[in-house]
């Protein structure tokens, strides 16, 4: 069966990537990097943590926004309001975002990603990151 | 309620993660032939004890002593059984797990499967240091033979050579890359 798309043109980005300095920079400086962290468990899940991750990815990747890395977390205790979204900006306590739909993900990139500035919808508690 | 079986992968692969697996397979098959949709999630992680596997459906028991799992497997053997079909959880401690959920393929409260591909971009690009292998096999009255689709993780980092999934246009190419081999695999190679 034929491949609508071939692995080999996927060798030809991955050259292209390689020659791009940014991305050198990009693996160097990876503290200096903003954190976006979905949290991916079953209530985030059912609430479109999955939609909200790959809309960050391919909204940066459209801007070419190479400040900040997006990963995920677990459930932080919030089901109440997912989809949750963790940002921690370097060397500044993280912020946790609720009810996160398509507008807020691209109010949090254009205000917080690029600019730094908070933006509603933060869940007022005392917030502690948790690692996985 | 998950409003796609892909999302239901999803929440049971992330159970593979927190299980520590080093390999997380998935398969999807769709055997339109005998009315049948199969999936099955199968790791290396440290494994369900006997006691646990016991109650792992029922989400009051779990929920209280084992957070890790709670509500995303009893959904999961709801939608199954809804659907004339069953869940069943086979572990050993130290080896593995692999789940399989079987469904009526034309039942009409089976969720559709939905966008597998944006699951496996969220799996392979959050956890890099895990290889994930997946298959999807489709067997229809239609097709001459039953179409296959197969990728693993090992197959784009080798490609890659330490460029990241997340890559800009890297990502999109991988996504877009799984759609149409899906698409493609679902129509029995004859293209959308």
């Amino acid at each position: 069966m034929a491949k609508i798309k071939s692995l080999e043109e996927l060798k030809k980005l991955r050259e292209q990537a390689q020659n791009n300095v940014s991305l050198r920079v990009k693996g160097d400086n990876i503290e200096k990097m903003i954190q976006i962290r979905v949290a991916m468990a079953t209530c985030g899940i059912a609430a479109g943590a999955r939609e909200v991750m790959t809309e960050f990815i391919e909204e940066m990747d459209r801007q070419n926004i190479e400040n900040a890395v997006v990963t995920q977390t677990g459930c932080m205790g919030y089901c109440y309001a997912e989809p949750t979204v963790e940002i921690t900006i370097p060397g500044q306590e993280p912020v946790v975002y609720g009810n996160v739909d398509m507008d807020k993900v691209h109010e949090i990139i254009e205000k917080t990603i690029k600019n730094g500035e908070l933006v509603d919808g933060i869940i007022p508690v005392t917030h502690k990151t948790i690692e996985e | 309620m998950m409003k796609e079986l892909a999302l239901h992968v999803l929440d049971i692969a992330e159970n593979s993660v927190r299980g520590e697996a080093s390999h997380i397979g998935i398969t999807i098959t769709e055997d339109r032939r005998n009315n049948r949709f199969a999936m099955e999630i199968d790791d290396d992680g440290k494994g369900i004890s006997p006691e646990i596997l016991n109650t792992i459906k029922d989400p009051f028991t779990t929920t209280r002593t084992m957070r890790k799992v709670g509500l995303g497997i009893p959904f999961l053997d709801d939608t199954c059984r809804l659907c004339n079909g069953h869940l069943d959880l086979k572990s050993t401690v130290g080896l593995g797990t692999r789940l399989s959920a079987e469904m009526e393929y034309d039942h009409i409260d089976r969720p559709p499967l939905g966008d597998m591909a944006a699951t496996l971009m969220v799996l392979m690009s959050s956890h890099p240091d895990i290889a994930f292998t997946y298959r999807h096999i489709v067997d229809d009255v239609e097709f001459s033979e039953p179409s296959e689709f197969e990728i693993s993780s090992g197959d784009l980092e080798d490609i890659l050579d330490g460029v990241p999934l997340t890559t800009p246009k890297v990502y999109k190419w991988v996504k877009t890359y799984l759609e149409e081999n899906i698409r493609q695999c679902e129509t029995g190679g004859t293209g959308a």
